[in-house]
């Protein structure tokens, strides 16, 4: 057999032996044969990481809808389906060598065994399983809001997400991690309790994580405004390099043990501050937060609820989010008046109230044209 | 028969096995497929220094971790020493963010082209399982076929795209998506 011959044989071992360890039939026997196979030869090392690849990549492929499909479910295609796998099915082992039949097929009984088990097991945990692999599976799902719309969003683990007026996150589920990017504009999390699968929330490179608790993540121009209502999250500001490597030096079967339970602990670095609830703060880019301060939390999150809460912001600003909120489009033409300040509590749903707010404060001209614009210039 | 111990076993296999693998290769850890035969003699040397006994608890938790730790070191003395030769990962890494989408579209292009080159029936399989997300159980069922026979035309297929896909197109697909 030359080299070519080998390689090609260990690249078919290793894509069964992958399948099988996949396969949740995995015996202990199994196992051991799996790791002397290892270790015969650095070739089947690299097979089963080139397989590996390949599993990956198909796992982030998201063009199946462009695959074509032909007449799968046409019976006669089953029938032979079904014969091909009798007479063509191997366990890895058995690739080259026919001398283990019997043990093979004891094997297979208990496989079919547990496999009655897994399925059994699979419909109960079927429908969290099911969402985590859909989320696992992807990029990950995302959730947006256009202008004028709020939505309160139920996640797979049972926790709530209210997304302001334009704003976008792309949420991803694993095994032992949630992890929400806050993509565009701000949301307010209410995270389900779960020691062991930690929450975090991206955004502009500052992550927040949270176990079970309440906050809300702002994106800005000056940062990531991070406001605590319950409970309490970790900050941890942008780092300038993503050190992954940084623990490459250690032994690994120490980090095979503390890898499992906390998948996420590499990106934890020095640069993390503890907020608890009523507190606020904002990182910038830079990753140095300013100081944390003492809020008024239901008040600050207000915009989750559809209430807007200003305090001596102007008026132009002011109107900038009513218009997010909104439909109807507030336009200030006058620069003195957008500059003057306001404060007090809006519904963000009702702009006429702010309109006649500024109009008991200011003589102005307001003007209504169709029914999406209203303009408040100064009256001459 | 208990739940319990069936949810157990079910959170332990990912344990063993899903985490490392998601973080085997995936982004900055990715190796050029010129170092893939380096680092697999290193990593294979790294588990000849274990006891047989004690990989075969996980062995997959300690192949992808020890390949992922080989990997990382790997690729950081890689940035330091000498340039990306491929071409996809040069074009990666001149890229801003508009050219990077369009070099991974490509690179998706190809694993699309490669996937139609399988067997009808592969295909199926396939697209079952990472499109729909099932399991051998569910797919075996779908086909209307054994999960022996599913696990043959999975092995098959994956050796077939093995050799028909570039490596460095693959560590492109799967770049910053850990």
């Amino acid at each position: 057999m030359d080299a070519n011959e080998r390689r090609l044989r260990a690249s078919e071992e290793a894509a069964a032996w992958f399948v099988l360890l996949r396969s949740d039939a995995l015996t202990p026997e199994d196992r051991a044969e799996f790791v002397r196979w290892l270790r015969e030869s650095a070739v089947h090392v690299a097979e089963i990481l080139r397989v590996t690849k390949v599993h990956n990549a198909l796992d982030v492929f998201e063009g199946w809808d462009l695959i074509s499909r032909g007449e799968i479910a046409a019976p006669d295609n089953v029938v032979s389906l079904a014969r091909a796998s009798d007479s063509a099915d191997a366990r890895p082992g058995e690739i080259g060598s026919g001398d283990r039949r019997s043990g093979l097929q004891q094997a297979n009984t208990n496989l079919h065994k547990r496999l009655r088990i897994f399925a059994i097991a699979a419909s109960f945990v079927g429908v969290l399983l099911t969402a985590m692999f859909l989320v696992a599976s992807s990029v990950g799902q995302v959730i947006r809001t256009e202008r004028g719309e709020r939505r309160e969003v139920a996640l797979a683990d049972g926790s709530l997400l209210e997304l302001a007026p334009e704003s976008r996150v792309r949420v991803r589920f694993e095994p032992y991690a949630r992890y929400v990017s806050l993509e565009q504009g701000r949301a307010v999390f209410r995270v389900a309790k779960n020691p062991t699968r930690p929450f975090s929330v991206l955004a502009q490179g500052t992550t927040i994580r949270a176990v079970g608790t309440a906050f809300g993540v702002e994106r800005g121009e000056t940062g990531v405004r991070v406001t605590v209502s319950e409970g309490k999250v970790a900050v941890i500001g942008p780092k300038p390099s993503e050190a992954g490597a940084a623990d490459a030096g250690a032994s690994e079967a120490g980090r095979v043990a503390s890898l499992i339970p906390a998948p996420s602990r590499d990106s934890l670095g020095d640069s993390r501050l503890f907020l608890k609830a009523g507190e606020q703060v904002v990182v910038p880019a830079s990753g140095i937060a300013e100081p944390v301060r003492a809020v008024d939390s239901e008040r600050e999150l207000a915009w989750a609820k559809g209430r807007l809460v200003f305090d001596n912001e102007s008026i132009a600003r002011a109107a900038e989010l009513f218009n997010r909120y909104n439909q109807v489009q507030i336009r200030i033409t006058d620069v003195q008046l957008a500059q003057r300040p306001v404060s007090g509590v809006f519904d963000a749903a009702d702009p006429e109230s702010f309109i006649a707010f500024i109009q008991t404060g200011a003589r102005v001209r307001v003007i209504r044209s169709g029914s999406t614009e209203i303009t408040v210039s100064k009256l001459d | 028969m208990s739940d319990t111990n069936s949810k157990t076993r079910l959170a332990d296999w990912f344990r063993q096995w899903y985490s490392p693998l998601r973080k085997f290769l995936a982004g900055r850890s990715a190796v050029p497929a010129a170092d893939i035969e380096d680092v697999a003699q290193e990593v294979f040397l790294r588990l000849m220094r274990y006891e047989s006994s004690e990989l075969i608890e996980h062995p997959q938790a300690y192949l992808y971790k020890v390949a992922s730790n080989v990997a990382a070191e790997w690729s950081m003395r890689f940035r330091n020493s000498r340039p990306h030769e491929s071409k996809w990962l040069v074009e990666l890494l001149a890229a801003d963010h508009p050219e990077r989408d369009y070099v991974r579209g490509a690179a998706a292009e190809e694993v699309r082209r490669a996937i139609e080159g399988l067997p009808e029936r592969s295909r199926e399989v396939l697209r079952l399982q990472y499109a729909e997300g099932l399991g051998s159980v569910e797919i075996a069922e779908r086909v209307g076929s054994t999960q022996r026979s599913v696990r043959r035309i999975l092995t098959k297929s994956y050796a077939k795209l093995r050799h028909e896909l570039d490596e460095d197109l693959l560590a492109v697909m799967t770049d910053g998506r850990e």
